[in-house]
Parts: structure tokens; C-alpha cells; sequence
């Protein structure tokens, strides 16, 4: 039913109308349908379709004969058939009890639906990120080879070609081993001029994937050579929406970066690598002779079919010593003093090793949304169990067996998880949909999340478990009670036994333990939130927009730099533009910035340690004025150290106070071949995280040898923070030259909240849950509270009869509520304490145990719980004592 | 205990006609030849002020049908519903007599009670 409604809804009717009627009741529902949309409006429309739907599937089910053909023979029943017979009857039973009370069953329903519905939402993500293994073949056997060198100042090098090359010839626990780098190019097809993400491959590389072209050729050994002629892989839906799907796109010559490449082949659909963004995959060009150096690369390996990743991870430890035999100018010696290692992990561990405690702790979080929200039902649960005994005591006296009444309850519970279950599941999809398009960036595979069979299956458990939790519960309790006792007082007792209420203040006690845990997670959250937001990045991000502009490989630099003044100048002329300023790398945004080690003229490094390192970026005039980092010492940039290429550097306090005690102007640094003179010092900015401590950083004048020219950011001021729209830079650029692209247009506020995304996710997340929890906590302790008091009714109004004072009444309901909720807190509390040692890593200058967020996790509680009783309290100290005598009688 | 009791499938003499049955047959000859599922269902909402929704307007057609008051068939294919057939139900000489004596045995008590108010 093409676009009519939802296709559950067709699936509803596949199942219960046969085939030979199904035509023409989808033509007549299709028909009302599209009469409705045009006469009612589609919600309308889609309301009665649901509810014709309903009533043809009960009409199939119950009356039709032509749709349910009569038994040719009647045989006598089998054991299983009475069986079935008698749960049906049970569950039939049970929803005429449900839709008898709909209040009762929808809280419950709903309440269960949250539980589940969050559950599952994240048990969607963390299937799809951490569970599911790539989409490649095999592709547990895929590692990821990493060199670590911190004695650089160099976590994480990667690997280069020469120690590839090595690795290919010695190893033999690995079948083919490939290497990637990310880059960006111009593309030209004829038109405009398009900047592209691709990735760089080793021809290999196709090969550890296990993925072949759906057209074409593979990449051959011969492409990867220097002066190759280039060629290029399109991705299925760039092929789709450049060429149109066309076969003949193969053989094609386009342009990258102003050079010609031929295409020689399609990837199939489907096959994404590295970032869905990539639409070319290129050869990635090595130097056959290549030495130790030129890291950077990713290198992927397949583990062999006869070995293993442990092995792998073996052999390669291994050869580590053997490093100095292939590059000879490196010592033992050397390799120690950067603190040398290697590791060896299976590529899916690598890409969700950032997030993987994050989003267990966040499924964690939601199991206990899930113990809280059945708590409330349980309670809910047993409250009926307790109004329904008189029917269980009937049942009872009338020979039903243990078995026979639990399942009472069983089919109650099981129809409520039902139910509960498919709300939860609607209530997931929506919200996965929700987490996918406001999930921060950052979140590895987050385009894979989907809802698959997998999701369906835990749904399912899920649902099932909880009814069966929540049937056995009552069923459990009923199954004690003396039936013949039940039957004569009609289990109207005067006060509740104690061990009815044992139950169900435990139950509280979880609860209001478990509030407490999330509580204090999303406090310490929001805690390490609101310091990473204090934190002063060392610039002013207000009222600032970046661009890209990316002119690509230039081969003369001076003109480059004059494309990139003429640009700024234009844009400087744009309408409310305060100053701009350009930079080879924007603070924070992790583009392309480079590092190397340097030597200082006045204190030359001792042959025994390792030379100063510091990161560098090229500037114009104007960049530090631009972002108000302040310059501390010496003088600005300006448009003549540009021009006349003066050898002049800036750097930051960090540089400042590590490598030159305080005073840096008019000392030299080294850098590649060329002395630069420290002509001031600026003040430090972030340089990849928010989170971490500014590194030590130069900056050159914008068209250094130092730093390529190919793409540079300009930042640019407004007046007041006013918006500067695309369109006006856009035409900043055309100005100058229309085939420029114009890439990555952010403020710079979104790049420092980029850079944030993560946290405050995690913390959003977990306040919502933590929320959501203390308010089912307080229902359910109100919940229990009240009923307690309507059962004391009697008790109470003989103790105001006796003389009691209405403060005593007060008192005596107060004190049962906050025992309970005061024992949950504390229990809570050291809960807490020791689930907040698995979120350390998540925390940012906050202690797992500050005793603050605790504190105020404990108030919290405390006073909603206040509340939660005070209000069947004063119904309890306002009871007229005649009256309740009188109601006993 | 009890005994069972078998319930006859099929047309039985002297049928009764319930009043959706009735409001239902009445549309059905009323319609012609363009009395189906969706038809039916829209007079009873609108001409006979009956919300009613399309299962139980099914189940009363079908009621019918096996009473042998209506019969039924499926239709051609038109361009209009996705190509989908219409099952087009007229009435027998059976349900138009069934009709036929609802309308006396009403105008019979019509006339009775307008009697009664007049004394």
C-alpha cells in the first residue's frame, strides 16, 4: 500500500486476511485513505486507517467464516491444544482486565515503554558502533599497525612506507598488508571546481579489505609508482551522482588538482572506507627506495588464515628489534631514547576505542532506567496483585493450582510488557533516529546505526523478560497466601502485613539507590561540562566565521600568497567586518597541522638527547588581531614578512617558558635548513583539545618554505558578532577567482563546540536518564506511600481516636517514607561511588568521588522524597476517625 | 453438564435482519450496481449518520451474504484504488423480500403506536 500508511500496518493485514481477500480490502482501505487525506487531513486519514485496520483484523479473527474455515472433524483435544487453550483463555482474561482499567494499564504500559524504549535505543547504537563487526569480509582478521614514539612528543606516528615495505617481506603471520592517508583534492569535471575527500591506498590495501570494483580494474603495483600516469576508484554514489551511473565513466579522464587521471573503476554499492564522506579512492604514490622516515600513514593489515591477532601482535613486537638491521642510520640506542613501541590491534577495537566507555556506560545508564521503571511497575504490579485477592482466593478454593494462578499474573504482566514493548520499540526508533542526526560528529560509525535483527532480538528478550520478572514477582508472593484466610476476611485486615510492605520498600530502595547512581553520574558530568566550557581556549570565538580557501598545489608561492591577500582584502570590504586574518591550521579543528624539531642558536642540543619539538602554522597579518590572541612581547605580523619573505617567527608562552626561560625575542631557531628570528610571543591557544595543554607552538609568515600554501582559513571578525553569510564570502573568493573552492565554512564557536560535542552528549544523555529516573523514583515512592496510607486508614483513625496528634499522624507517615528513601540514599550513594570509578576517563578535572556532586545527589533526593510523602501525610492526618472506624464496620 | 450445541452455517428460512443488517441491505439496493465495501460504508456514514468503520461494515455485508440476502463477486480491475478489484454485492430476491417485510412489520407498529399516542 504505496505511501497509504505504515507498513506494520500492511504487515497486520498479510497475516490476518488471506490472500484470496486481500485485494480488494487493500483497495477499499486505500481508497477511504486517500478520500480522507484530501477530505481530513493525513493525520486524520491515518487515524481511521489504523482503525479499520483493527477492526477487519478482529472481523478476521472472530467472525468470518469465509477467512477462518470450520474444522473439518472435530478430534478430542489434545494435552498441548488444552494447554494453549487454557494460556489463551488466561491471556484473554487478563486483557479484559487491562482494558477494564485504562489508567492503570497505560501508566504501567508507558512507564515500561520508557524503560524499554531507552534501552533499546542504546543497545541500537552500541550494537551498530561496538557489536557489529565492518562491513567487509572477514573483517575481524583486519589489524591496524600503529608505531608510538612519545619520546618525539609523537604518540601515535602511524607507519611509513619503508617499515612497511619491511613488514611485507618478514612477516609471515600476515597474508597482505596496505597503507592509507586522507587528503582532500580539487576535482574538475568540465564545470566548477569541487573539493573532494579521498583516500590515498596502497594497491594492497583493496586486497585487505577483501572488496573488489564492481567495474573496472583493481589499482596495480604499477599505479602506485612516482610518475605514474594517475588513475582514480569512484565511489558507487559519486559514480551515481557525477556520471549518472554511467558504465562508460570508466576510461574517463577528469581532473584532479589540475592534473589529469583516468578512471578505471567503480566500487561496488555499499562499500564505504574510512569516512562516508569519500568519493575517490587514488593510488597512494611511494618511493620505492623509501628510508625509516615519512610517517603518517595508516597501515592495514589482513591476519592470515592460519594465524591469529595475538600471534600477528607477536610477530611484529618482534621484528621492532630488527629495525636498526633495515635502517641502519638508527641505532638501538635512538629507538629507546624516543620510547619505541608498536601496537598491533584489530581495526574495529581502534576506531570505538574513544567512545567504547561512553557508550557502555550510557547502555549501563539505561539498564538502570529500565530496573527503575519495572521497580514502579512491580509496585504497581503488586498493589493490584493485593486488590485482586479475593478473585485469586476464589480461583483458589475452586482447585486452581499454584501453577494455575501464577499464571494469572503471568499473562497479566506478560500482556502489559507486550504492550509496553512495542511502545518502546516505537519510542526507540525515533529516538535512534533522533541520536544519529544530533550525535556528535566525532562518534565512529554512527552513519551504520540501523535497526536490524539483532535489535529486534534484544527488544524482544527484553520484553519478555520483564513481563516474566514482573509476572513471577506477585505470582511468587500470591503463591504463600493461605487462600482459606483470604476467603473469610476478604483480605480487608486492619494493617498490612509486614511482609508485604518488606517487598515493596526493597523495591523502593532500589529505586531511590539507583536515582541516586544516575544522579551523581550525570552530576559529575555536568560538572566536567561546565569546567571544559570555562576553560579560556586563548582566543575570542564570538563573532568569528572560518572558510577554507583551498587553492591547491602551487608551484609559485608568491603568487599564491598574493591570491590569499587579494581574498582577504576582499573580504575585509565585506559589509560589518571588523579585521581578518588567515592561518595554515585553525586552533582546535585538527587541520593539517605540522610538527618537527628545531634547534635553538644560543643553546645548542647535546648529541645525547633529543632535539626540542615544537608544532607550526603559517599566518598572515591580522590572524592574531582577528581571534584577539594577545601578543605579549615584540611585534605583529605584517603584510611585508609575507612579501618580502622575511625569516622572522612568533612564539606561544608555552614555547616561551619551556625552551627559552622567559625571553625569546632575538634568539634564532632552526627549522628544516632555515634560521628563523624570534621576532615576538604570543599568547597560547589551544592547540587539538579543549581538554588538553596548549603544546608549544611557532608561527611563520604565511608562503615559509616551512608550510605548503595550498590551503589557507581565513578567519574572519564582524562587528557585534553580526552573521556574515555564505553567499558574501563566497563572492569575497569570486572576486578573485571563480574556480577556487570554498570549504569548511564554520564560526569558530562551532568548532569549539565540536570539540565539546562529546562530553556534552555523554552528559545530555545522561542528565535525561538521570532525570527521567528521579521522577519515576518520586512516583513510585509517592505510589507506595499512599496506598500504605489508604491500607492504615483504620489503624490511623483508631490511633486519632486513642488521642494520637495529628503532628504524631504526620510524623508516623514521614518517617515510613524517608527510612525508605534515607536507605536508598545511602545505599546509593556508595553505589555510586564505586560505578563513578568506571567513568574516570570520561571526566574532565572533576574527582570520581567530588563530594559536592555527591552532596547535592543526596539532597536532591532527600527533599523530592519530602515531598513525595508529605502529600499522603496530610491526607493521613486528615482523616476523621469516625468516618474510618465506620468504613471498617 | 452441558450439551454441545451446533451452530447451522447457511441460509435458514425467516431469517431475522438485524438493523445494521437491514440499514446495510437497504444501501446495497439502493446503490445498484455500485454497491461494494467502500460505498456502503460511506452511505451509512453519511446518509444513514452511522461512524461506523470498515471491519464492521465487512462483518454486517458478510452476514448477510451467508443468510443469503446478498451475493457477491469480485468486479473488474479499474486505474482508480491501484488497480485493485472491488468485491460488488447486490441483493438476492430473498434479502429484497426480507426488506420488503421489515418495511410492513414497521409501518404496522408505526401505525399502532401513533394509535396509542392518540388515546
Amino acid at each position: 500500500m504505496a505511501g497509504a500508511s505504515s507498513r506494520l500496518a500492511d504487515a497486520v493485514l498479510r497475516l490476518l486476511v488471506p490472500a484470496s481477500r486481500r485485494e480488494e480490502v487493500e483497495g477499499d482501505l486505500l481508497e477511504l485513505f486517500e478520500e480522507r487525506v484530501r477530505t481530513r487531513g493525513a493525520w486524520h486519514a491515518r487515524v481511521r486507517y489504523w482503525h479499520d485496520v483493527g477492526t477487519i483484523a478482529w472481523q478476521a479473527r472472530t467472525v468470518s467464516p469465509r477467512i477462518r474455515p470450520a474444522p473439518a472433524r472435530r478430534r478430542p483435544p489434545s494435552e498441548v491444544s488444552m494447554m494453549l487453550s487454557s494460556v489463551l483463555n488466561e491471556v484473554k482474561h487478563a486483557s479484559r482486565m487491562l482494558a477494564r482499567r485504562p489508567g492503570y494499564t497505560s501508566v504501567a504500559a508507558l512507564t515500561l515503554a520508557l524503560g524499554i524504549g531507552a534501552t533499546v535505543a542504546i543497545f541500537t547504537v552500541v550494537n551498530a558502533v561496538l557489536l557489529r563487526p565492518l562491513p567487509y569480509p572477514d573483517s575481524d582478521r583486519i589489524v591496524v599497525i600503529s608505531q608510538h614514539a612519545p619520546g618525539l612528543n609523537m604518540a601515535d606516528l602511524a607507519n611509513s612506507p619503508g617499515l612497511l615495505r619491511e613488514y611485507r617481506a618478514q612477516a609471515r603471520s600476515l597474508s597482505v598488508i596496505g597503507g592509507y592517508r586522507q587528503r582532500s583534492v580539487n576535482f574538475a569535471d568540465g564545470g566548477s571546481a569541487d573539493r573532494l575527500r579521498v583516500v590515498a591506498i596502497t594497491p594492497d590495501l583493496l586486497a585487505v579489505l577483501a572488496v573488489a570494483p564492481a567495474i573496472g580494474r583493481p589499482f596495480q603495483a604499477a599505479d602506485s609508482q612516482k610518475n605514474a600516469p594517475r588513475v582514480a576508484l569512484l565511489t558507487d554514489a559519486f559514480w551515481r551522482a557525477r556520471f549518472g551511473g554511467d558504465a562508460a565513466a570508466v576510461g574517463r579522464t577528469i581532473k584532479l588538482d589540475g592534473e589529469p587521471a583516468e578512471i578505471v573503476g567503480v566500487m561496488p554499492p555499499g562499500f564505504q572506507f574510512v569516512d562516508p564522506a569519500v568519493r575517490l579512492l587514488v593510488p597512494l604514490q611511494l618511493d620505492a627506495a623509501s628510508q625509516f622516515g615519512d610517517f603518517g600513514m595508516t597501515a592495514l593489515a589482513r591476519v592470515a588464515p592460519s594465524s591469529s591477532v595475538p600471534a600477528a601482535r607477536r610477530e611484529i613486537e618482534q621484528l621492532q628489534s630488527r629495525i636498526p638491521e633495515w635502517f641502519p642510520d638508527l641505532t638501538p640506542d635512538t629507538l629507546a631514547k624516543f620510547g619505541w613501541s608498536v601496537t598491533v590491534e584489530r581495526w574495529r577495537d581502534r576506531m570505538v576505542a574513544a567512545v567504547a566507555r561512553a557508550l557502555w556506560v550510557l547502555f549501563a545508564t539505561v539498564g538502570f532506567v529500565l530496573l527503575i521503571a519495572g521497580t514502579n511497575v512491580a509496585n504497581l504490579f503488586l498493589v493490584r496483585a493485593e486488590a485482586r485477592q479475593r478473585e485469586i482466593a476464589v480461583r483458589a478454593a475452586l482447585g486452581a493450582g499454584r501453577a494455575r494462578l501464577a499464571g494469572v499474573f503471568l499473562a497479566e504482566s506478560l500482556v502489559l510488557a507486550l504492550l509496553g514493548g512495542a511502545a518502546g520499540v516505537t519510542l526507540a526508533l525515533w529516538a535512534t533516529r533522533l541520536l544519529v542526526s544530533y550525535g556528535p560528529a566525532q562518534l565512529p560509525r554512527l552513519h551504520e546505526v540501523r535497526f536490524d535483527g539483532r535489535v529486534a532480538l534484544f527488544a524482544a528478550a527484553l520484553t519478555l523478560l520483564s513481563g516474566l520478572v514482573l509476572g513471577l514477582l506477585p505470582a511468587v508472593h500470591a503463591g504463600r497466601r493461605n487462600a482459606a484466610a483470604l476467603v473469610r476476611d476478604g483480605g480487608r485486615g486492619t494493617t498490612a502485613g509486614r511482609a508485604r510492605h518488606r517487598v515493596r520498600r526493597l523495591l523502593i530502595m532500589t529505586q531511590m539507590a539507583t536515582a541516586v547512581v544516575l544522579l551523581v553520574a550525570s552530576g559529575l558530568m555536568v560538572r566536567s561540562a561546565a569546567r571544559l566550557a570555562a576553560l579560556d581556549p586563548g582566543f575570542e570565538a564570538g563573532g568569528v566565521v572560518t572558510a577554507g580557501v583551498t587553492l591547491g598545489r602551487h608551484s609559485d608561492a608568491d603568487r599564491a600568497s598574493a591570491f590569499y591577500h587579494a581574498v582577504l582584502a576582499e573580504m575585509a570590504r565585506l559589509p560589518g567586518v571588523e579585521s581578518v586574518g588567515a592561518t595554515s591550521a585553525l586552533p582546535i579543528a585538527l587541520n593539517s597541522l605540522s610538527g618537527g624539531s628545531f634547534a635553538i642558536k644560543s643553546r645548542p642540543t647535546p648529541d645525547s638527547a633529543l632535539p626540542p619539538f615544537a608544532m607550526y602554522t603559517a599566518v598572515t597579518a591580522g590572524y592574531f588581531e582577528t581571534l584577539h590572541i594577545p601578543i605579549l612581547g615584540g611585534r605583529a605580523p605584517t603584510r611585508a614578512d609575507v612579501e618580502q619573505h622575511h625569516l622572522v617567527a612568533w612564539v606561544n608562552r608555552t614555547m616561551l617558558t619551556k625552551f627559552f626561560a622567559g625571553a625569546a625575542i632575538g634568539e634564532s631557531i632552526k627549522f628544516g635548513e632555515q634560521w628563523l628570528d624570534v621576532v615576538g610571543v604570543v599568547g597560547d591557544v589551544k592547540t587539538f583539545d579543549v581538554r588538553e595543554p596548549s603544546r608549544a607552538m611557532v608561527y611563520v609568515p604565511m608562503g615559509n618554505a616551512l608550510v605548503p600554501t595550498d590551503v589557507m582559513y581565513a578567519v574572519v571578525r564582524t562587528r557585534d558578532g553580526a552573521a556574515l553569510p555564505v553567499a558574501a564570502l563566497r563572492s569575497a573568493v569570486d572576486a578573485v577567482d571563480r574556480s577556487v573552492p570554498l570549504t569548511a565554512i564554520r564560526t569558530m564557536q562551532e568548532i569549539v563546540d565540536a570539540s565539546l560535542a562529546p562530553t556534552s552528549f555523554t552528559m545530555t544523555l545522561l542528565t535525561i536518564a538521570a532525570v527521567t529516573a528521579l521522577a519515576l523514583g518520586v512516583v513510585g515512592l509517592y505510589g507506595v506511600i499512599s496506598y500504605v496510607v489508604s491500607q492504615r486508614t483504620a489503624e490511623i483513625g483508631i490511633r486519632l481516636a486513642l488521642g494520637a496528634r495529628r503532628t504524631d499522624v504526620y510524623g508516623l507517615v514521614l518517617g515510613q517514607g524517608l527510612t525508605v528513601a534515607l536507605a536508598g540514599v545511602a545505599v546509593g550513594l556508595l553505589a555510586a561511588s564505586a560505578a563513578a570509578r568506571l567513568m574516570r576517563s570520561l571526566l574532565f578535572e572533576v574527582s570520581a568521588h567530588d563530594p559536592v556532586t555527591y552532596a547535592a545527589a543526596a539532597a536532591i533526593l532527600t527533599l523530592v522524597s519530602l515531598g513525595a510523602t508529605y502529600l499522603p501525610a496530610r491526607r493521613a492526618a486528615s482523616i476523621d476517625p469516625s468516618a474510618a472506624l465506620r468504613m471498617q464496620g | 453438564m452441558f450439551s454441545k450445541r451446533e451452530y447451522a452455517v447457511g441460509p435458514m428460512k425467516h431469517e431475522h435482519l438485524g438493523e445494521l443488517e437491514e440499514l446495510a441491505l437497504l444501501i446495497v439496493v439502493g446503490l445498484g450496481a455500485e454497491a461494494y465495501g467502500v460505498a456502503v460504508q460511506k452511505r451509512l456514514e453519511r446518509d444513514a449518520h452511522r461512524p461506523i468503520a470498515l471491519g464492521a461494515t465487512y462483518a454486517a455485508l458478510e452476514r448477510l451474504e451467508r443468510k443469503g440476502f446478498l451475493r457477491s463477486a469480485l468486479g473488474e480491475a479499474t486505474p482508480q484504488r491501484g488497480g485493485r478489484r472491488k468485491r460488488m454485492f447486490a441483493a438476492t430476491a430473498e434479502g429484497r423480500r426480507a426488506l420488503r417485510h421489515a418495511r410492513r412489520t414497521r409501518d404496522h407498529l408505526w401505525r399502532l403506536a401513533e394509535a396509542g399516542e392518540r388515546d
